[in-house]
């Protein structure tokens, strides 16, 4: 137990989000507390001027640019993206296989109905390297091409809905709600202070006579 | 007084003084947070959650005093969830048989000062436990640098502090 509480107060040290289990439950009066030590490094807190523009905006009623998750996720359960992974072109001319069999959607959530291949760009047009953001019917997608590949990552944020923006000098996309929390293209995050941030959702991209298709809706 | 009585409204388009009041109390806010989680990006996105939550009521017009005790029951909520899920426990498990030294549980009064709050918990611990969390929390040092500093194995050093923790963890918050 004191390596795990140890690993908190490491992540704390740094000035990260710790990394915490249902297993460290016992130990929570421990950790909450080198919580609070750990923030007397700080004597007087003051948010960063990038969260205050953030909050600004917010307060002052400029509509921040989020999706309704539920209508996302939606989509990536009618999608079942997860069996099927992402197709590169190393995989053309492999047909897909029966259509994906629908994972069960929960009550509540809309369904995004049946799902087809839409054409999104001509290969010719993209740039290595450079993602352009393609809208597949419900699914909104940043599509990257490397080489001969191209892969479509979510254009939201794994933590919270929020559309994720491309800084082209880092080659990233980064999150506009969370200072710091930014993903490789191919959906990798890549944030030290996040270190429980989940990768982007992938999408299924195949390419016919230099067409790239996402399975869309 | 006066300043405590104003209303605070945010119309569809507040004044810029109607939103340089709010971020002020959610600089208070992020503060009140920080001092709890220990660490920026947590803080910030929790400060964020409040200020989405408490938006809708801010323009409806409150007074000053009721927008900041909604502020704070709002911040209070938040950390409660965030700690529950961070712990996979339901909220009422988590404060279960704490006392208020979590700080998510009310406090009456707070001191702002996160370093002076600090130094009050290690005083109130025996001196193995107060040199390590010292070394630790406010200077820094590495779990090596403080066994090479106490004279002891890194092993026996990891064990102390999660004591330290555990007896700092029954020093009220705020005394």
């Amino acid at each position: 137990m004191e390596e795990r509480v140890n690993r908190v107060v490491e992540d704390l040290l740094r000035g990260r989000s710790p990394r915490i289990r249902a297993r460290d439950a016992a130990e929570r009066e421990a950790i909450m507390t080198a919580a609070i030590l750990a923030a007397g490094q700080d004597a007087h807190p003051r948010m960063s001027p990038e969260l205050r523009r953030r909050l600004a905006a917010l307060v002052a009623g400029e509509e921040p640019r989020r999706v309704d998750r539920r209508t996302a996720l939606a989509a990536v359960a009618g999608l079942a993206v997860g069996a099927l992974g992402v197709v590169g072109l190393d995989r053309l001319g492999v047909k897909p296989g029966p259509s994906p069999t629908l994972a069960p959607v929960p009550a509540g959530v809309v369904k995004a109905g049946p799902v087809r291949w839409v054409p999104v760009a001509a290969l010719a047009d993209l740039r290595e390297g450079e993602p352009v953001r393609i809208v597949a019917g419900k699914v909104s997608a940043w599509l990257t091409r490397r080489g001969e590949t191209v892969t479509a990552v979510s254009t939201l944020c794994s933590h919270w809905p929020c559309v994720l923006d491309f800084q082209a000098q880092a080659s990233t996309l980064k999150c506009p709600c969370h200072t710091g929390a930014s993903f490789a293209l191919d959906g990798a995050p890549l944030s030290d202070a996040y270190p429980e941030l989940k990768p982007l959702d992938k999408y299924a991209v195949r390419v016919e006579n230099g067409i790239v298709m996402v399975l869309g809706t | 007084m006066e300043k405590e009585d104003r209303v605070v409204e945010l119309p569809a388009a507040p004044s810029k003084d109607a939103v340089e009041t709010a971020l002020g109390e959610l600089d208070v806010v992020f503060a009140f947070v920080f001092n709890r989680v220990g660490n920026r990006p947590d803080a910030e996105d929790l400060t964020q959650q409040v200020a989405m939550k408490a938006i809708p009521r801010l323009r409806q017009g409150a007074s000053a005093i009721s927008i900041r005790a909604y502020l704070f029951a709002t911040a209070r909520s938040v950390l409660a969830s965030f700690w529950a899920a961070k712990f996979g426990l339901a909220e009422e498990e988590l404060l279960e048989g704490m006392g208020a030294a979590t700080g998510v549980a009310p406090a009456a009064t707070e001191s702002t000062d996160a370093a002076a709050r600090a130094t009050r918990i290690l005083a109130a611990l025996p001196d193995n436990y107060r040199r390590v969390l010292e070394l630790r929390f406010l200077r820094g040092y590495s779990i090596k640098e403080v066994a090479t500093e106490l004279r002891a194995t890194p092993g026996s050093i990891k064990v102390m502090q999660l004591r330290a923790l555990r007896a700092a963890a029954r020093i009220p918050f705020d005394a």
